[in-house]
């Protein structure tokens, strides 16, 4: 469906992509995973025809962007990281003009507006200005706009960004609702939404391609080793040394204490016998009578995961 | 190129901006009108040839907001990710406020047409002045356009607007002012010429700057003399601005930075 | 890695290069494409489309131009530079003109403005002699060493009188660049063949410049005939003008008028009774004995209503006899202050007169008491000749005359005020052509002015008011609140 070859795009002295290739298929929901400034939004800019690629070639549907922008463009629909929303206008004449735009049928196109404004439930704000909405109902006006004419492929640069956790949780729906009968791909900073939505995960930092997978495979890299924390009140070395020595656990830090309270970070390896390596720990503070106050897990950040996949290459 | 087109002149008109530029227009060309009315001869060339120095106003206001407003709000990206053109584009904001200019003129018409009801001359001079102010508006549109493309603030862009239109009016005065200049040059201790060869080069220079002037260019049509190579100058350099804003845009695609 | 990145920025390059180089190209093509159609098609795509024409050269012009011979090259040199703003100004009607004739010429013509404050020698180069006094703000025509000068302002266009006398200012109504600008190439070109005298010196109440141009045009040169004690009329004088004078001839002058007379003189006369209440042309009247004609001492007062033209009855109109209606379209004319020319009763068979000019049958007579300064009128209407053409027939050389009891078909006063195509002076013309032999170019028609004054019926206090408040109150004020209600409306949507 698109084909990705040697993406190299040069800003000034800074290389934002640095040869990147992948091929997204068709009906699959590619998640596009990275830090801020790591090229996503490059990428994507490029993959739409917003940009040019300073070298490489991308090619949509067996279109390549240069040559054949406008049937490359036919099949794209793109929500960039700020919507092209006017705020001037309302939502339905933003939809409309969006239409003429991209040169949508006249037939057909009242019972197409009306079924993107369902389906991203915008309904009610229809004749609302856009400039008076909400952050998320612009985003779904965004969503909507990238629907019109019903491309097969959805481009969405960070979609869930700056919205509340409800608006989230409600956006991520619609993506996966999207997803049936679409070519999605999906552009995030966060892991677990990814991983929420997508089937297969391109990661990138620095403009350089980190790892691509099927969100199963990285699931089990990245959670083959995990992070612990622990809040506790009792003697610091006392607990270390203790710790230590449970077995599958790697090693432990202390991160902070205050009075006799601390506060551990424990690296373990993987689980060989198939106990939870937290029953083991809580077991072992328990039995020497010092309380726990705090116990979870910690995520592994985007920079770790990223170590942790390019150390494992 | 029709949905930006339509997009763009009822945006005029959701904003205060169309309605106060076309109060401005009325109010300005009503004056003069009532002005030459109560003194009982109206020459409506003159009424027309007088409006044409509001450009300087009217246009940056027009033009300002087409594509820096875009840029800063970002709805650029649908131009470039859309299957329409960027030329297409351009030209649809060329036309949508080239025919504000005709909303705007539609108040000149009522004034003509007032004339003719007081038996008042309505002569090809008076014709021609028409076919030149819409001809000088769709160059002053295009540069403006172009100054809009070039950044996206809103006020540079009409800055550099004014500025640009300002000073094709005065290329007369700038002409004169060069050759001035250069004869004091040529004739001063430096070159020793003779006041009548520097006269003639200084001539050279005057006319050579003047042929610029879309103004002195066009000036024969308020007296009813339509020459085709005046307005080809005009739609030309139009044209050629028109071409300049849409390289401007392409180059964003490509440009280091 | 290295490839990669030289690849990279070819592309760049590549496209900079493209795109630098497609404005430059576009850009030179449009300069090129400008400076090359201006040079090629500029004049050719360039229309006229006043309803007057008042930019380009009529006919006449043209068939003159093309008479001319074709290795000729006349200058027409303004002298100043070229005005930037014509419109209002004298030069509104003469600077596009002289690029239509230098444009219709065939390089025959050509039309510079060169202004004397930055090259001082043009004046000496057009006129070594210095006896034009050229100066600035005049335009010279030159061909060979002929030169003829022009002001734009005095040459060019015609004025109303009454508003200059009475007023002070110079109103044109007419524009008659043209004309001069045509009659002075055949000047220089020198094309004038045939010489009219104007006798000079007598009370003359009444230039005749305009008459001269009109001749000059026709290829005909004047010069004056000054009345004096050894006055004879020269040999080559084609035609003599005896217009507006308001004294009698000399004795001197009688007897050389009717020795001219007697010899085949062609002589026109025109003399009015307004200028000259109560003088009787005796000496003047003895001289026309010889061919019959006769110029009365009362004033034509005119009672028919349709041809009156003014209350009084002094203005009318004339109808041209059916003798003369093939020289003139419009046969009829208006004529104002006119002395009967009668027959004088010379009995001598082989003398032809006949009316050309004739009042209605209702014209009665009038005359001006000098005691009681009032004008009196007399009884008994009947139907006078306004003008009389007289010859003698039958004899190798005949003469011709023609007197006017009326000064306005000669006058400057009647050309510059209704313009030099009128039918009065397209009679005159005629006449002139006829009695000279002249086949003579058609004269270039005065143009009006674009006259911008409206129906100043409809101009009113009410209907200024009216229009003030509606166009710079009511409409504009509409607006902006349509403005504030639309964009209010909207912001709460």
């Amino acid at each position: 469906m698109i084909e990705i070859r040697d993406l190299v795009k040069v800003y000034g002295d800074k290389t934002a992509v640095d040869g990147i290739s992948f091929t997204v298929n068709k009906g699959e929901v590619l998640g596009f995973l990275g830090p801020n400034g790591a090229g996503k939004s490059t990428t994507m800019n490029i993959i739409t025809g917003y940009l040019s690629s300073t070298s490489g070639s991308v090619k949509v549907n067996g279109h390549d962007i240069l040559e054949e922008p406008a049937e490359a463009k036919k099949c794209i629909g793109y929500l960039p990281e700020i919507p092209p929303l006017y705020p001037d206008m309302t939502v339905l004449e933003y939809l409309k003009f969006i239409c003429d735009l991209k040169g949508v049928a006249k037939e057909g196109r009242k019972e197409m507006l009306a079924s993107i404004l369902a389906m991203v439930r915008i309904t009610d704000v229809a004749e609302r200005l856009i400039a008076n909405l909400s952050k998320g109902y612009k985003q779904r006006v965004g969503i909507a706009q990238a629907l019109i004419g019903n491309p097969e492929i959805l481009i969405l640069d960070e979609p869930t960004v700056g919205l509340d956790p409800n608006q989230i949780i409600e956006i991520r729906k619609m993506i996966k609702h999207l997803a049936k009968d679409r070519t999605i791909i999906l552009s995030s900073h966060i892991l677990s939404e990814v991983q929420a939505v997508c089937d297969r995960v391109v990661i990138i930092n620095n403009g350089k391609l980190v790892a691509i997978d099927t969100i199963n495979d990285l699931s089990n890299k990245i959670n083959g080793t995990s992070k612990l924390i622990m809040c506790f009140k009792g003697p610091a070395e006392d607990v270390i040394r203790n710790l230590t020595n449970v077995a599958g656990v790697d090693s432990v830090e202390l991160v902070a204490s205050e009075d006799d309270i601390h506060k551990i970070e424990i690296n373990s390896e993987n689980d060989d016998d198939g106990i939870d390596i937290r029953t083991r720990l809580f077991n072992s503070m328990a039995m020497a009578g010092w309380p726990v106050l705090e116990f979870r897990s910690k995520e592994l950040s985007l920079e770790e995961i990223f170590l942790k996949l390019t150390g494992e290459k | 190129m029709i949905a930006v087109f339509k997009r763009e002149l009822i945006s005029y008109f959701k904003s205060p901006v169309g309605y106060v530029v076309l109060a401005f227009f009325f109010f300005i060309s009503g004056f003069m009108f009532v002005n030459q009315f109560s003194s009982g001869s109206i020459n409506m060339a003159s009424e027309i040839i007088n409006l044409r120095s509001f450009f300087v106003i009217i246009v940056p206001v027009m033009t300002m907001g087409l594509f820096a407003d875009d840029r800063k709000r970002g709805t650029d990206v649908l131009y470039y990710t859309s299957p329409v053109g960027l030329l297409n584009v351009v030209l649809g904001k060329f036309l949508a406020a080239f025919f504000l200019q005709f909303i705007l003129f539609i108040n000149v018409f009522v004034h003509m047409i007032l004339t003719a009801a007081c038996k008042g001359v309505i002569d090809s001079g008076t014709w021609g002045t028409v076919i030149v102010y819409f001809f000088l508006a769709a160059l002053f549109i295009s540069i403006g356009i172009f100054a809009s493309s070039i950044t996206d603030s809103q006020i540079v862009a009409a800055i550099v607007t004014f500025v640009g239109i300002l000073l094709i009016q005065l290329i007369s005065v700038f002409s004169t002012m060069v050759s001035k200049l250069f004869a004091a040059i040529l004739m001063s201790s430096l070159f020793r010429m003779e006041s009548e060869k520097a006269g003639v080069i200084c001539s050279r220079i005057e006319s050579a700057i003047r042929w610029f002037d879309p103004f002195s260019k066009t000036n024969d049509f308020s007296y009813g003399i339509f020459k085709v190579s005046s307005l080809l100058y005009c739609l030309s350099f139009a044209a050629f601005f028109i071409f300049l804003t849409y390289r401007k845009l392409e180059k964003k695609r490509w440009a280091k930075g | 890695m290295k490839n990669n990145i030289v690849k990279e920025e070819k592309r760049i390059v590549s496209m900079r290069l493209f795109s630098l180089a497609s404005i430059i190209i576009a850009l030179i093509i449009i300069i090129a494409g400008n400076i090359l159609f201006d040079g090629i098609l500029g004049d050719k795509l360039s229309f006229d489309l006043t309803s007057t024409n008042q930019n380009s050269i009529t006919q006449a012009s043209v068939d003159m131009i093309d008479s001319l011979p074709q290795d000729i090259s006349i200058r027409i040199v303004g002298l100043f530079a070229r005005p930037e703003t014509i419109k209002g100004t004298y030069y509104e009607y003469i600077v596009p003109l002289l690029d239509d004739y230098q444009a219709r010429s065939g390089g025959r013509i050509r039309v510079e403005y060169i202004d004397p404050t930055t090259y001082p020698s043009i004046i000496s180069e057009l006129d070594p002699s210095g006896d034009n006094g050229l100066s600035e703000y005049l335009y010279v025509v030159k061909c060979g060493d002929k030169i003829r000068v022009i002001d734009p302002v005095d040459d060019c266009y015609t004025y109303d009188q009454d508003m200059y006398n009475y007023y002070g200012y110079n109103v044109a109504t007419s524009n008659i660049a043209e004309s001069a600008f045509s009659s002075a190439i055949l000047e220089v070109t020198g094309d004038i063949s045939k010489k009219a005298y104007f006798m000079s010196g007598l009370a003359n109440s009444d230039s005749h410049e305009q008459l001269s141009l009109i001749l000059e045009a026709m290829g005909i040169a004047s010069e004056d005939l000054f009345v004096s004690d050894e006055i004879s009329v020269p040999d080559d004088c084609d035609i003599l003008f005896i217009v507006g004078i308001n004294s009698d001839l000399t004795e001197r002058a009688q007897l050389a008028l009717t020795e001219y007379i007697q010899n085949g003189g062609k002589v026109i006369v025109a003399v009015n009774y307004a200028d000259n209440p109560g003088v009787s042309f005796d000496n003047l009247n003895l001289a026309l004995y010889n061919v019959d004609l006769k110029i009365e001492d009362f004033m034509i007062m005119e009672n028919d209503p349709n041809y009156s033209v003014s209350s009084s009855g002094f203005q009318s109109y004339v109808v041209l006899s059916s003798e003369f209606s093939s020289l003139v379209n419009n046969n009829t004319m208006i004529s104002s202050y006119m002395r009967p020319v009668t027959e004088a009763g010379n009995p001598m068979a082989n003398i032809l007169t006949s009316d050309i000019l004739l009042t209605s049958s209702m014209a009665g007579r009038s005359y001006y008491d000098s005691e009681n300064d009032m004008i009196m009128t007399q009884g008994e209407y009947m139907q006078f000749a306004v003008a009389r053409y007289g010859t003698i027939q039958g004899v190798s050389n005949p003469p011709e005359v023609y007197v006017f009891g009326s000064t306005d078909f000669t006058s400057d006063n009647f050309i510059l005020r209704y313009g030099n195509d009128i039918s009065n002076i397209s009679l005159i013309r005629s006449i002139i052509r006829q009695a000279t032999g002249v086949s003579g170019n058609e004269v270039v028609a005065s143009k009006p002015i674009s006259d911008y004054s409206i129906d100043y019926t409809k101009i009113s206090s009410t209907s200024v008011n009216i229009l003030t408040i509606c166009l710079m109150v009511v409409i504009p004020l509409t607006l902006v609140v349509l403005g504030v209600v639309i964009y209010n409306k909207r912001k709460n949507l």
